[in-house]
């Protein structure tokens, strides 16, 4: 054993030296003298880094940060025959030293090419996901490929294994105790790694393979160097335009203004006024990007504060979820009887209202484990046909059969839009044709809030 | 914990300023005991979430100082538990009538809406869930914690903390460093020109950069400081996209009604003394540990000290988990080169395997003898072994 040591200390890395006069030079842009323990520490995402200069210059240590071994047995329980885009995914990850991200639209089969990739590598796996449901729906296709157990960290569970599922929460609490126990880090939905808290769940783990999956990946510049210097650069990506007819469904978009009814209208115009009037009496402006916290801070400080929070609100719930959407929605209801439908709403008050109103099931954060997974399972069946929902099942959530789903009210969000465009686009048997819905109240900003969440490619030839 | 909307500060020449409310101003104690008799009430009578929110809500409107009033809200309502309303068994009810509309909707039939004199679907939601326990103390109390909380809440937004204890005494620092061990942070030390500790303290990863990850941790210190005699944090907060420097003293009058930190003994060290007893006739464990100044700004709290009943010489026990495996290695070669210290050290399994020790310390056996290896908590019978090798 060298005198030299590498350990792995809570989610860093220290360099213990024999003779402090041997610090590798090379290395002085990742280490940084610790004056707390008196040594040399640096971020464990840096390890794969470290271990390669140390050993291209010959110097003498004792890796104590590794705590995993290579999964020689470990194998595919049940073959995959990839599709020419997994394929090519998977070979430009490799050739990129097994780093990178790969955006590929939902439903073309993200799971599967890291089921490939943990396949390939044969090193302990760390899966993050953003939702519970993700972290039962990734355990459960683990399970299914590899036979072995799986870890879950999240929803309750506390179990850490070769191949472990972990909310970007847990990840982030409990990190810095097994950071070093995994040589691949699988990011799904990896567009939520660079906050500021869940990029610890990367950058505080060793694993020198890592892969980042997501149908829309595009984020700011600042939140896009973070995520690739967390999980390299995009190595592959395709869109949905491409997939279409192939291995993703046909679909169209069908944008639909909705008229207010007159007193609803009336009282979308009185209370907007108030709350305008109050924006332009203390000079905010929403397209500045302090807008919001502006107008919260002269809502507390300010005379008429309180009346124009409560104007805004109530004019937005008018425009989301006016009369007139729900007959609409009756309408469209009435013209797919007994397909599978999705309700998309901005609010969970919106998605219970629907769901008293035609006796559907909703699934919100609200709705416990046990009944999501009764929910989901009747909807897969075809025993429930139609399910509401707020944001829950905007991401991941494998929905097979859905055909039709209807945005109700949502954000202006591009990324939501397209992943709850994506929640249709899964084939399957007997479906030829997906069809998305877009409710808008006509008149109100609801319809600059629609023109901003079509800014995208899968929307932009269906204008 | 306060949230965001809750703080009230002064922001002024870049510095923030915790604004407190008079614990003992009759307008804020009334507001206080307004809020206090809802939530005891909403307890008799098992009242629900959304009834709770109405009411208190009610009282705030009427608060003169809403922002306080909000604030309590907020704190009364961490100390209040709910439990859903049990006369139905709703996903059961639920299922029926989903299948049921199910069926219709294949027929191409919507359902209609049920009757008022049906129970709502969907009454199991938070805001019908109901009072179950609720922790209640005096109004006086109530303000006391309002006023810590209010430093705590800026100090999420801090990822380091300098502390200054003017003349401590050895339980003040004890209590301060088993705080900083239990939350997993790191410390550093440095000696005030009159008679003072100053301690640095963030978490491991800070050092490149500011973290949110020990923000929780390192508000949690604050009870345990505001306890002790004399003391003042200081800490650097990024709040509204700002750097602003945040100053808190004894001066500010905080008090924390939690049980003193040092006051809780562990299941395991309670057994170990008991065992210590039983088994040891010459070596007993003496009471309040002292600091070791081992020069060079390093001061060591040992976890435990032990005087022999022949000899009466103390030797100190230091423990090393793996939360804390960085400063190991510092202490083992402070070790070498400063034989005479009377320190023992126990160290967890997890961070160093019996060969690293063994190599580490090969050319020092009197050393070696005085280190051992546990896995959990140490055993009572190597710590004597290691006491009675060393006073040799």
């Amino acid at each position: 054993m060298s005198g030299n040591i590498l350990r792995f200390d809570a989610g860093t890395l220290l360099l213990e030296l024999a003779d402090a006069g041997d610090f590798p030079f090379e290395l002085a842009g990742v280490f940084k003298h610790d004056p707390r323990t008196g040594n040399f520490r640096a971020r464990a995402c840096d390890y794969a880094k470290i271990v390669l200069t140390l050993k291209r210059k010959d110097f003498p240590f004792t890796d104590c940060a590794r705590a995993y071994s290579n999964l020689k047995n470990l194998a595919l329980k049940e073959k995959i025959t990839p599709h020419p885009h997994q394929q090519h995914a998977l070979e430009k990850w490799l050739a990129n030293s097994g780093r990178g991200v790969v955006s590929l639209p939902t439903g073309a089969g993200k799971t599967i090419l890291a089921v490939l990739a943990i396949a390939s590598l044969r090193r302990p796996a760390l899966v993050l996901v953003p939702t519970i449901d993700l972290l039962t729906q990734w355990a459960t296709v683990l399970e299914r490929f590899f036979g072995a157990p799986i870890g879950m960290l999240g929803g309750g569970s506390h179990d850490v294994q070769n191949l472990t599922v972990s909310t970007y929460d847990s990840a982030v609490l409990n990190i810095e105790f097994i950071g070093n126990r995994f040589g691949l880090l699988v990011a799904d939905e990896c567009h939520h790694l660079p906050g500021a808290e869940y990029q610890l769940g990367a950058a505080m783990a060793i694993a020198p393979f890592r892969l980042g999956l997501s149908a829309t990946p595009e984020m700011d510049e600042e939140r896009t160097a973070t995520l690739h210097e967390l999980l390299g650069e995009t190595v592959y990506s395709i869109g949905i335009d491409e997939l279409e007819g192939k291995v993703l469904s046909n679909y169209q978009v069908k944008r639909m203004f909705v008229q207010l009814n007159s007193d609803e209208e009336r009282l979308y115009r009185e209370q907007r006024a108030v709350y305008t009037g109050f924006l332009r009496r203390y000079g905010i402006s929403f397209a500045s990007r302090y807008g919001w916290r502006d107008f919260l801070i002269a809502c507390s400080r300010f005379a008429g504060g309180k009346e124009a929070f409560a104007a805004f609100l109530e004019q937005r719930k008018i425009a989301r979820a006016g009369r007139a959407k729900l007959e609409v929605l009756e309408k469209i209801l009435l013209t797919h009887p007994g397909e599978r439908i999705i309700i998309f709403t901005a609010d969970n008050d919106t998605a219970y209202e629907i769901g008293r109103r035609f006796i559907f099931p909703v699934l919100t954060h609200h709705t416990k484990s046990a009944e999501r997974k009764a929910f989901l399972d009747a909807f897969r069946t075809g025993d429930y046909p139609v399910l509401v929902t707020s944001k829950v099942l905007n991401e991941g959530v494998d929905i097979p059969s859905a055909a039709v789903g209807v945005v109700f009210s949502g954000s202006g969000s591009v990324r939501e839009h397209v992943q709850r465009l994506g929640r249709i686009l899964r084939p399957s048997p007997g479906k030829s044709q997906a069809m998305l819905y877009e409710l808008v109240s006509a008149g109100t900003s609801e319809e600059y809030t629609s023109g901003r969440r079509r800014e995208h490619r899968a929307y932009r030839k269906r204008r | 914990m306060l949230k965001k909307e809750h703080i009230c500060c002064k922001i002024a020449s870049g510095r923030v300023k915790p604004q407190l409310t008079d614990t003992a101003a009759p307008s804020g104690l009334e507001t206080a005991s307004s809020l206090l008799a809802v939530y005891n009430e909403a307890l008799t009578s098992g009242m629900t979430r959304s009834a709770l929110e109405q009411l208190s809500g009610s009282v705030i409107s009427a608060s003169p100082d809403e922002k306080l009033a909000s604030g309590l809200n907020k704190l009364l309502l961490d100390r209040t538990e709910f439990a859903p309303a049990a006369e139905l068994d709703y996903p059961a009810y639920r299922k029926e009538l989903f299948s049921r509309s199910a069926e219709l909707f294949k027929q191409g039939i919507l359902s209609s809406p049920p009757s008022a004199e049906t129970p709502d679907i969907y009454g199991d939601l938070p805001a019908f869930e109901q009072v179950s326990a609720f922790e209640a103390l005096a109004p006086e109390a109530l303000l006391e914690l309002y006023n810590l909380a209010q430093c705590q809440a800026l100090l999420i937004y801090a990822s380091h903390l300098e502390l200054r204890l003017a003349d401590p005494d050895v339980s003040a620092l004890r209590k301060v460093m088993k705080a900083v061990k239990f939350f997993r942070l790191l410390a550093e030390f440095s000696k005030l020109k009159q008679n003072g500790i100053k301690i640095s303290v963030s978490g491991p990863y800070a050092l490149f950069g500011p973290s949110v990850k020990y923000a929780i941790s390192l508000a949690a210190l604050l009870p345990v400081l505001v306890n002790l005699k004399k003391w003042s944090l200081e800490a650097v907060i990024t709040l509204r996209e700002r750097e602003l420097k945040l100053k808190l003293d004894e001066k500010l009058g905080l008090h924390s009604a939690k049980r003193s930190f040092s006051s809780f003994v562990p299941e395991e060290i309670r057994l170990y003394h008991r065992h210590f007893a039983e088994k040891s006739a010459d070596w007993q464990i003496v009471g309040d540990t002292p600091f070791l100044d081992a020069g060079n700004q390093q001061i060591i709290f040992p976890d435990l000290s032990f005087a022999s009943q022949e000899s009466g010489k103390v030797i100190h026990l230091e423990l090393f988990h793996r939360w804390h495996a960085g400063q190991l290695n510092s202490r083992l070669e402070l070790l070498k080169q400063h034989p005479e210290l009377p320190l023992i050290l126990g160290i967890d399994r997890a961070i160093m395997t019996k060969a690293e020790l063994d190599e580490k310390l090969s050319n020092f056996p009197d050393i070696r003898k005085r280190c051992w290896l546990f896995s959990e908590f140490p055993g009572v019978e190597n710590t004597l072994r290691v006491l009675r090798q060393t006073e040799c």
